[in-house]
């Protein structure tokens, strides 16, 4: 019964957590671009907007675009039930934590998100699909990689099995390849959580979009559910990367007192990582479509390094 | 003659139910090790038909019976667009025939009536693909099947020579037995040339180019018996050969397999993106799951080769369960791309569009398929693709200090590049040639074919969702046909051997996507009411909408294209295949000089001819 509580927080604390998250980045931003930005409040806002308006359909759209969205939002709940948030107790998630599952399922919102955008027949949906999906095709080895060489390789690869090594020394914890496979796992949630310099989430410049064409023709609770979705794909990233590298502080079991604790750790973790981002895209141009590759390619080779820097060490 | 066709049509269906209905029993072991057929057809030369049902070939004959019923209902409607041809009953046939000789070939138990059955198979899927004659293409395409599938079968009479020269017996039984004590180098000839023909029949690169010509050209349910189980014949002998009878491999062995594996997954998912029309892209596609699965033997021979039973055959259990998948849903999607072609005579995907809406079942049906084939839930793609990496990654944390964990990351690698790319072609398929506003009057214009072609893709579906959605039945099954030594003892997968692979995982995490995707939707609609739904044109930045307008097939594969354009050089066709023709031709241009036509040197040939046999036969 509490492992159903407390999968059902860690659920509930992703979903609802995730807008203040975006919010606290932007705000950071503005700060350093010497704005004042709106409120940290703003993404909850706007998706209040969104839920309340109504519905704009293409002539052109099926009901992909009338269930994908729902589709979007059911496989984003049921990702954030895959990973250890407060706990690393693998038995109150879904599929035992497993990594494999995880990332399939965000490749399946993936899936969902370029056939909405491509139903409508909107040219913007389609270069942006098929540049997301080019770098899919690069990143997606690279988080395996990256997570193999972090110590997934001790345990039934799930994250949950990964928390151990922080009773390690801290010497020990940040080995050689650990750093380095953290540095590629860093570069790829720049890219999956569409931030500079990869993609721009704050514009609607044509021939930049790749997040933002796709969901182009989405409007009222359509672009509600799927923009929150991605507000929890960035949420589910941070977590990867905290859960992998940054393990202190999540229980071990499943008592209240350290449950309430992983969660506090959980949010100043969150927290400091979204200032990080805030920085690097503050102080990041965005690259030309056809240097992301490299980029991507660098985050692969950073990878692949961490796992023969185990045998070469 | 319409009776006729559904007559043979039917008779096939029945007979594949037959198949499917042995295939269970042998892998239940219901029937004796013993051959259940020996017969000599002429006495003195070793031309006996042996006959045997064994547990591993079972599970083969279950994939051929229910792939070969799905194509006989699915052949009931499409036979009749043949109205002039007699309702292809000649079509029907060679579809009993082909469906018979496969089943021959994973029930043979010693060497003639593996390569007779084998032959046959050819035989008769080069027939079914040059069906359509007419068409030079189709002429050509099945020239150069015909051709490749003998080169294969020449290297494969090498290794069974080989192996009847040190046993001393053509008997598979015997082979299983005594095979393993061939010597070393021997026994690496043995295995090279297996591989090489078996290679050439799967469509490994590079010994791919007949598979995305040959596949194309045949009519549709041919095309998915072939993709779907003629090439998996291959996997079935390579796997005879090196797991159930050398045992014991070498290591390089397995490097090799899963090298050329992951290049053939890579380059097979590349292409698949960037060709331009539906079945050819089925067709590449069917290089790269090939390979997928050489990768998941290649595997297997590793950890053979380190004496790892259990991850071996943890790892061949993935293999055949992803072969299985395969077979499942490319037959669909041929069957589907059959469909469309029926609906609308263009195979260019820039040709179709709006799909969705004219073909609204047949949609439905593909869209199924193609979240198997990117390994996406609730297909089998999803759970055997999951196996296929627990498999690899546990090879990799168990020889993480070595360089078999190199060789493991390698085929990881290949593993998530392939299914990325995988899923890029899926999206391609159905983003646009199904979605948005058809693009041509035939696209407009689409009706649904045939009620029998469509319950053929519906009954693929289901199959495709049963294989999926509870997958200790099939992964039990699977453990159940494979060889003694290798089995796992799949139970131990499901109950607290881990907590990730519990038996109920896989439904859990269904019901939890419907569950939450369903209250998505219900909540604010109980809150907030119906949104009131406006339709408008898409926004083209002001100016009028055309359906020209949406992203085309070229332009999406563009990025990709462009980044990747180092490995899509035609290496196969340039340095292996032109050289090598070169060379027949050169050397040929030398002995055309012989035949010069005129009649006085054919007259001094003859003379000289006599004059060399007056000495000789003094």
């Amino acid at each position: 019964m509490r492992g159903t509580v407390i999968a059902a927080a860690q659920i509930l604390a992703i979903i609802l957590l995730s807008p203040l998250l975006q919010g606290v980045i932007r705000k950071i931003k503005a700060i350093m671009q010497g704005r004042q930005g709106p409120a940290i409040w703003q993404p909850y806002r706007d998706l209040r907007k969104h839920w309340v308006k109504s519905t704009v359909l293409s002539v052109s759209s099926s009901w992909i675009t009338s269930l994908g969205p729902y589709l979007v939002a059911g496989i984003m709940a049921c990702a954030a039930a895959t990973l250890p948030v407060a706990t690393f107790s693998s038995d109150i998630l879904i599929a035992g934590g497993s990594v494999f599952v995880l990332l399939y399922l965000l490749a399946g919102a993936r899936f969902s998100l370029v056939l909405i955008g491509l139903d409508s027949g909107s040219a913007f949906a389609g270069m942006g699909a098929s540049r997301d999906l080019l770098f899919a095709v690069m990143a997606e080895p690279t988080v395996f990689l990256a997570l193999l060489a972090a110590g997934l390789t001790a345990t039934p690869f799930a994250l949950s099995g990964i928390g151990l090594p922080s009773e390690q020394h801290l010497g020990l914890f940040f080995s050689p390849q650990r750093v380095l496979a953290m540095v590629a796992l860093f570069l790829i949630i720049l890219a999956e959580t569409g931030r500079l310099p990869v993609d721009n989430p704050d514009t609607h410049l044509e021939l930049t979009m790749i997040h933002e064409g796709m969901t182009l023709e989405l409007t009222g609770r359509h672009l509600a559910l799927v923009t929150w979705g991605a507000y929890i794909r960035q949420v589910l990233w941070f977590t990867i990367l905290i859960d992998v590298f940054f393990p202190w502080g999540v229980a071990q079991g499943t008592g209240v007192m350290g449950i309430a604790l992983g969660f506090l750790l959980w949010a100043v973790k969150c927290l400091l990582l979204a200032f990080i981002v805030a920085f690097t895209e503050s102080v990041s141009a965005k690259m030309r479509i056809f240097m992301v590759p490299r980029y991507l390619g660098f985050a692969l080779l950073l990878a692949a390094a961490a796992l023969l820097a185990d045998t070469v060490l | 003659m319409r009776a006729l066709h559904i007559l043979l049509s039917t008779l096939t269906g029945l007979i594949s139910l037959g198949i499917v209905a042995l295939g269970w029993l042998s892998v239940r072991h219901a029937f004796p090790a013993s051959p259940i057929l020996d017969h000599e057809i002429l006495s003195g030369v070793p031309a006996h038909v042996v006959v045997s049902l064994t547990p591993f070939g079972g599970l083969f004959l279950c994939m051929l019976g229910i792939v070969g019923v799905l194509a006989a209902v699915y052949g009931m409607g499409y036979g009749l667009q043949y109205e002039s041809r007699r309702y292809g009953v000649w079509l029907d046939v060679g579809l009993l025939g082909f469906v018979l000789s496969m089943a021959a070939v994973f029930v043979a138990a010693n060497v003639f009536t593996f390569i007779l059955a084998w032959e046959l198979m050819s035989i008769v899927s080069y027939m079914l693909v040059v069906y359509d004659y007419h068409d030079r293409e189709t002429v050509k395409s099945g020239l150069i099947y015909a051709s490749m599938t003998q080169l294969g079968a020449a290297f494969l009479l090498t290794a069974f020579f080989i192996l009847h020269a040190y046993t001393g017996s053509y008997e598979f039984a015997v082979f299983a037995k005594s095979a393993g004590a061939i010597p070393p180098v021997t026994r690496d000839l043995v295995f090279l040339s297996a591989f090489l023909g078996f290679a050439a029949k799967a469509g490994l690169m590079p010994f791919h180019i007949w598979l995305p010509r040959a596949h194309p050209a045949a009519p549709s349910h041919v095309s998915a018996l072939m993709s779907g189980v003629m090439i998996k014949t291959a996997l079935y002998g390579f796997l005879l050969v090196s797991v159930l009878w050398l045992r014991a491999p070498a290591l390089w062995w397995g490097v090799l397999v899963a090298g050329a594996g992951a290049v053939s997954a890579f380059l097979g998912a590349l292409h698949a993106g960037q060709e331009a029309s539906l079945k050819r892209i089925l067709a590449y596609s069917s290089i790269d799951n090939m390979g997928l699965l050489f990768l998941g033997a290649g595997m297997t021979l590793v950890e053979l080769a380190l004496r790892q039973p259990v991850l071996a055959g943890f790892a061949l259990a993935a293999t055949i369960y992803q072969a299985f998948n395969h077979a499942f849903f490319k037959s669909l999607l041929f069957q589907g791309a059959g469909a469309v072609l029926y609906a609308t005579h263009a195979a260019p995907l820039n040709r179709l569009g709006g799909l969705i809406k004219t073909l609204p079942w047949t949609s439905i049906f593909i869209v199924g398929g193609l979240l198997s084939f990117s390994a996406l839930p609730p297909g089998g793609g999803f759970v055997s693709e999951w196996m296929l990496f627990s498999a690899f990654a546990r090879i990799g944390a168990a020889h993480l200090h070595s360089a078999v964990g190199a060789v493991t990351m390698l085929a990881l690698v290949a593993f998530f590049a392939t299914g990325a790319l995988t899923v890029f072609s899926a999206l391609r398929i159905f983003g646009i040639g199904f979605l948005a506003d058809a693009r041509s009057e035939e696209a407009a214009t689409a009706r649904e074919a045939p009620i029998t072609m469509r319950i053929s893709l519906a009954a693929g579906l289901l199959v495709i969702i049963a294989a999926g959605v509870w997958p200790p039945a099939a992964v039990n099954f699977i453990d159940n046909g494979l060889p003694q030594s290798l089995q796992f003892h799949a139970w131990r997968l499901w109950y607290g051997y881990n907590s990730h692979f519990s038996m109920w995982s896989i439904p859990i995490l269904y019901t939890t996507v419907a569950a939450a995707a369903v209250l998505a939707g219900i909540l604010p609609r109980l809150y907030l009411g119906r949104s009131r739904v406006t339709r408008v044109q898409t926004w083209t930045c002001g100016g009028e909408r055309t359906p020209s307008m949406s992203y085309t097939a070229p332009g999406f594969s563009q990025p990709i294209r462009r980044v990747f354009h180092a490995a899509a050089i035609p290496f196969a066709i340039q340095y292996l295949y032109r050289p090598v023709w070169q060379l027949v031709v050169s050397t040929t241009t030398i002995f055309r000089r012989v035949q010069n036509g005129h009649v006085r040197a054919y007259l001094l040939y003859l003379f000289m001819t006599v004059l060399v046999l007056l000495v000789v036969a003094r």
